[in-house]
């Protein structure tokens, strides 16, 4: 198909607007090549070569074409590219167009002219508002197989790509004085006004060129063309140091604090983002103050088949033809109910088009005086009346109008431009909860209450005319710049066209024929809200949710409005007593891409690497993500077929000989302070002032409410100095603990503490062999017998190599075991110089797998254990918490419930057939009860293979637990579909009595 | 014993050919760190005894000062991080000696990695993370920060002439770190040079 010729723009006017004529762009749109010219949009472009259908409607299928110029556009929805950059309704009227663009239209099947699901359309009657919820209502049985796929294939437009997104997004940082909100007249001139006086200043415009409604009129300011006085003060703008001009960027949403959300599309405008770059950056921009300058909508008029191609808004047909230098008809009507049909009239008449009405519902002698206001020729009928109907099969090619009199003609034309007024554009404004007031005189919406810092000038604000945007644009900015404490001087305005504003709104034509289209994104009708009143769905929020009038891309832009008069003429009241939907962020879609920036993939979330990582690496461990860490879990070697055979060898190993593992990941806190050994006593259960210089001990930390938080070793390194370390999984929560405990509750307390996690590296050395690795690699001056060095002690220490570090004598695996610890940078040092000196040991490295075998098979407490809902008590830790002293959790730990001793309480559980394998979350139930929650009595928390015992073992939280040792019992797991019979039995698998331990 | 560095990093050029690199990095090394916590209502007696021994004044706000052997960075009050280069006595002696019972002193020279950075992007570099505000007129030179970019932890501060921006990141997280910051760099040109020895000021 593409290799057709393409076509040569033949609606092209041929001078004029702002394209680069030079410049030519080749597209495709549905597989048939076009040219348009740099400076277009896809819909610019589209219009030039004649291509007035671009769409299907969502429910009914209906033919739909451009209906605006800008980012309020509910029909022009396409698929721009393909493949891994396919994106699903991308407004055309947004799309820059570049050279080799690709965009397919929606929504039809099997073509954009003939499509099937149009039959939808005659039964419009069956599909009003509410039909899905009144249709599959019942059988509730129906809703999983049939209603839902039935549903999900109808709904929904476009396609989103399947395949990851190559490009990539960012976010970014941006701090202003002054935050404007469009580059129109009103933002251009508030922006240079706030500039000039010294303001930092960041102006964004969602447009790819400053100038806003600049670009579309034939206005003249200072005698010359709008467009060019906006393009001198962009120009002067760019030269000032401190402000930043961003084009192609949307302010979506506004928050508090003066915070602002903006998307700028950096590559949307090229088929590729160059090398380095982004396709897209999210700010979070901070501003001391704003001014809002976003402008109006322009409103359709409600009439019958007012959705037909063809039909228009008027302030669109000008952008199009000013801007753009498309010829938009041979024959052209224009409805309006306000200036700005009259001046699209005048504007087409300028270029030659044959307007041959005007229709506007206002009496014969007002329209006398609109037309010679825009020096309108007689040749162009002035007709006081309505369109009723537009009539078309894939466009318009006449309307039915009915003059005040009652008479009905038809009239031929190819074009129907059409306006019923100016909303606007107050979103920004709303995001925080400030709602808009109706004001009856104008009306218009507009902000009464506002968020601090804000100002809302120019059309947005309600004043629509040029001088009126230059006007309050200056005055905005100067006030901007005095509350920034800047001295501002109101420039001099300069000259502009003169202009009328006036209007007498219509809100719905009577006596329309056909549908009349109210929301055209979602085919919400007037038929629509009439039922829905009926069904008495009459406010404001629940009328959205029924009809889904305001739903989707636009959120109603171009219809919500109009809604809103239209519900409260049928609820006989006005607008002001009906309110308006909430306005919430985004403005327009925003990627999600450019959300996450760069945290995806692998930089989803930070990752933190322990000092052994590359030496791990080289070893050839599978690693694990724990937390933020990332670990070696284990340690395969050449002829190992499975993570079992790995971890029963280095856990034999470690028993039998020595084994090393990299333990830097448990958080580790310094304190210090004359107050060090009382805060400790109050944040731990058990004593720790009494702890002698240079031993540790174990700790419990409880929460305020008795529970288990944490537990850990507390090492004291002088009189005023401890050292303690937390699960890895609660360093920071410990931390953040230790703070308020310290900030809030006892800020009198002299003690200072900071966390050292990243300062040491501290591997575990553990197994009977132990001690003779070490003595190699420590300094031989230290005696590290277990009579000067025994269980529990800990010190400074040097080694061979003459660095200072620390050695702890703590064991997690039962076994004989030390900690070194060394400064951070020498850990990858110190991992190679223990292997070195271990090699004729038998030294082997053991991951986070064997590090969990061993502490089961000791009956250790960890996270299947410490979940948020056991006590000390529940863990036979119950002694741990001292009753001489007091210390945060302490009190309530001793609540009756608490102690009870039908708790689910630690044990251990060995399979009675040895070869079956158990399951954590297993549930424990009475060998002969029934398998019900009601007899439920605790579940498996822990398992492992235990390679010293030839089999697997358990722990688990049990009703009555260590009562019921010797028991048999099953432990369920109806998710796997298994059952095992287990036997209670003591937590300490491997060596009881601690003989190891202490050797 | 070797120390780890940042030896993967090669040193050249990366992201967008440019003639002139938009931001130039390198690692630091040879410093010694440590966290300074003034006791209980001592923080006047700390500045003082700062001010005796290395006749520096102690910022009591996000600034950094250099003075004695020593660059000062205020990281909270009555808080800061004290550099110098790298002696036969470490740093948390000879601070212990300085402050005596008016702080605690906690060695972190090695919790911490330290870049500089200098060129003209460095700005637009850093702006791709860090929420606060680095224009000229609100972190001039000797202003500090602690903050945190693509969820990493992080302090900063602005000294005076060439490689003015000086960078401490948590060691264990600097590869997530370094990921985001060349990524972020990329667009304006990049260039790493050798690491340099820490000479004391800032």
């Amino acid at each position: 198909m593409s290799s057709r010729l393409p076509a040569t723009q033949p609606a092209r006017l041929a001078a004029g607007g702002l394209i680069d004529r030079s410049e030519v762009r080749r597209f495709e749109f549905d597989g048939r090549s076009y040219t348009g010219c740099a400076g277009d949009t896809l819909a610019s472009a589209l219009l030039a070569n004649g291509v007035q259908l671009v769409g299907r409607s969502f429910k009914y299928h209906r033919p739909r074409g451009i209906l605006t110029a800008g980012s309020e556009e509910p029909n022009a929805l396409v698929e721009l590219r393909d493949g891994a950059r396919r994106e699903a309704n991308t407004r055309a009227t947004c799309i820059e167009l570049f050279d080799g663009l690709r965009a397919n239209s929606q929504n039809r099947w099997p073509s954009l002219r003939l499509d099937v699901q149009a039959l939808n359309g005659w039964f419009a009657p069956l599909l009003g508002a509410g039909f899905y919820y009144k249709t599959f209502m019942w059988p509730a049985a129906f809703w999983e197989r049939l209603y839902e796929p039935l549903i999900r294939r109808a709904a929904g437009l476009g396609r989103a790509a399947t395949q990851a997104d190559p490009d990539h997004y960012e976010k970014a940082f941006l701090h202003c004085d002054l935050l404007v909100i469009g580059a129109g007249p009103t933002g251009l001139m508030a922006a240079l006004t706030a500039a000039r006086a010294g303001a930092r200043v960041v102006l964004a415009d969602e447009d790819f060129r400053c100038g806003g409604r600049c670009l579309a009129e034939r206005h003249g300011i200072a005698d010359t063309p709008a467009a060019e006085w906006a393009a001198k003060v962009a120009d002067e703008l760019r030269t000032l140091p401190d402000v930043k001009l961003m084009t192609r960027t949307t302010v979506y949403g506004a928050y508090d604090g003066g915070v602002y959300g903006a998307v700028e599309r950096v590559n949307d405008h090229v088929a590729v983002p160059p090398e380095f770059e982004p396709r897209q950056r999210l700010w979070r921009i901070h501003a001391r103050q704003t001014i809002l300058a976003a402008g109006a909508i322009e409103r359709p008029l409600v009439f019958g088949n007012n959705d037909l191609p063809g039909v228009m808004l008027a302030g669109a047909v000008r952008s199009y033809q000013n801007r753009f230098a498309v010829r938009m008809a041979n024959r052209c009507v224009v409805f309006t109910d306000n200036d700005s049909g009259w001046s699209t009239a005048a504007d087409l008449t300028a270029a030659g088009v044959a307007v041959v009405a005007v229709v506007d519902p206002r009496d014969a002698s007002q329209l006398e005086t609109l037309a010679s206001h825009h020096s309108l020729p007689a040749s162009v009928a002035r007709i006081s009346g309505t369109v009723i109907e537009a009539r078309g099969r894939l466009g318009v090619n006449a309307v039915e109008v009915r003059s005040a009199s009652g008479h009905v003609r038809r009239i031929e034309c190819d074009l129907l431009a059409v306006s019923g007024g100016w909303t606007p554009t107050l979103h920004l404004a709303s995001h925080l909860g400030h709602r808009p007031r109706w004001d009856e005189r104008r009306s218009i919406l507009v902000a009464d209450s506002l968020p601090p810092h804000l100002q809302i000038a120019g059309a947005a604000n309600g004043d629509f005319t040029l001088a009126q945007a230059l006007q309050g644009g200056a005055r905005t900015g100067a006030a901007a710049a005095e509350r920034l404490g800047l001295r501002a001087h109101m420039p001099s305005l300069p000259e502009t066209t003169a202009e009328r504003c006036d209007w007498q709104p219509v809100w719905q034509v009577s006596g329309s024929r056909g549908k009349c289209f109210v929301d055209y994104q979602n085919d919400v009708t007037t038929a629509d809200l009439e039922l829905a009143h009926r069904e008495g769905y009459s406010a404001v929020e629940h009328l959205k949710r029924y009809t889904t009038l305001g739903m989707a891309t636009d959120q109603g832009k171009t219809a919500n409005v109009t809604a809103l008069a239209l519900l409260a003429g049928q609820r006989n009241s006005v607008p002001s007593a009906i309110g308006t939907t909430t306005y919430r962020p985004p403005y327009t879609p925003v990627a999600l891409g450019a959300f996450a920036g760069h945290h995806r993939g692998a930089d989803f979330r930070p990752t933190r690497l322990p000092p052994s990582h590359r030496w791990a690496q080289e070893q050839g461990a599978v690693f694990i993500e724990a937390g933020s860490w990332l670990r070696a879990q284990y340690f395969p070697r050449a002829g190992e077929s499975d993570w079992l055979q790995a971890v029963t060898r280095e856990v034999n190993t470690t028993r039998s000989a020595v084994g090393i593992c990299d333990v830097s990941t448990l958080g580790k806190i310094d304190l210090q302070g004359p107050d060090a050994a009382a805060l400790l006593d109050r944040v731990y259960s058990n004593t720790m002032g009494s702890l002698a210089i240079g031993r540790a001990r174990y700790g419990l930390m409880l929460r305020e409410d008795g529970f288990m938080m944490d537990d850990g070793t507390v090492a004291r390194l002088g009189d005023q100095r401890f050292l303690i370390t937390t699960t890895t999984a609660n360093a920071v929560a410990v931390y953040q603990h230790l703070h308020y405990c310290h900030q809030v509750l006892w800020p009198r307390m002299d003690v200072q503490f900071v966390s050292v996690t990243d300062q040491w590296a501290q591997y575990s050395v553990a197994g009977p062999h132990a001690r003779t690795l070490l003595e190699r690699v420590v300094d031989p001056a230290h005696d590290l017998s277990n009579a000067a060095f025994p269980y529990m002690a800990a010190g400074a220490i040097t080694l061979r190599s003459g660095v200072r570090g620390r050695l702890f004598r703590i064991s997690f695996s039962g076994e004989l075991a030390y900690e070194i610890a060394v400064p951070a940078r020498h850990g990858d040092a110190l991992i190679r110089e223990l292997f070195a000196a271990g090699a004729e040991l038998g030294v082997v490295a053991y991951g986070l797998e064997s590090l969990g075998v061993m502490r089961v098979e000791k009956g250790h407490v960890a996270g299947g254990e410490l979940n948020g809902q056991t006590t000390a008590y529940d863990l036979g830790l119950g002694r741990m918490v001292a009753a001489r002293k007091d210390c945060i959790g302490g009190t309530l730990s001793r609540r009756a419930a608490l102690l009870d001793p039908q708790r689910p309480r630690l044990v251990g559980i060995r399979p009675l057939d040895r070869d079956a394998r158990l399951y954590s979350g297993a549930h424990f139930i009475p060998r002969d009860a029934a398998r019900n929650a009601a007899n439920d009595h605790g579940h498996v928390s822990s398992v492992a293979y235990s390679p010293t015992l030839g089999h697997w073992i358990g722990l688990g939280l049990l009703r009555n637990g260590p009562e019921r040792v010797g028991e048999q019992i099953a432990a369920c797991d109806p998710l796997r579909g298994i059952e095992t019979l287990v036997e209670v039995c003591s937590p300490v698998f491997v060596d009881p009595q601690g003989v190891r331990l202490h050797g | 014993m070797a120390e780890w560095t940042l030896s993967p990093v090669q040193p050249g050029r990366f992201g967008r050919n440019l003639p002139d690199a938009g931001i130039r990095l390198r690692e630091c090394t040879g410093f010694e760190l440590a966290s300074v916590l003034a006791r209980r209502g001592q923080t006047s007696a700390a500045v003082a005894a700062a001010h005796a021994a290395c006749n520096v004044t102690l910022p009591l706000q996000p600034r950094a000062v250099s003075g004695g052997g020593y660059t000062f960075v205020g990281t909270g009050p009555g808080q800061w991080l004290a550099l110098s280069a790298r002696t036969d006595v470490d740093i948390e002696h000879r601070l212990a000696a300085v402050f005596a019972t008016t702080a605690s002193v906690c060695a972190q020279s090695d919790g911490r990695i330290m870049l500089q950075l200098d060129g003209p992007r460095v700005r637009d570099t850093l702006a791709k993370g860090l929420p606060i505000d680095l224009h000229p007129r609100a972190f001039p030179p000797g202003s500090a920060a602690t903050s945190s970019t693509a969820l990493i932890g992080l302090q900063l501060w602005l000294g005076t002439g060439d490689w003015p921006w000086h960078l401490l990141v948590t060691r264990t997280y600097f590869e997530s770190f370094w990921r985001w910051l060349v990524s972020s760099a990329a667009e304006f040109g990049g260039e790493i040079q050798p690491p340099t020895q820490w000479d004391g000021n800032h």
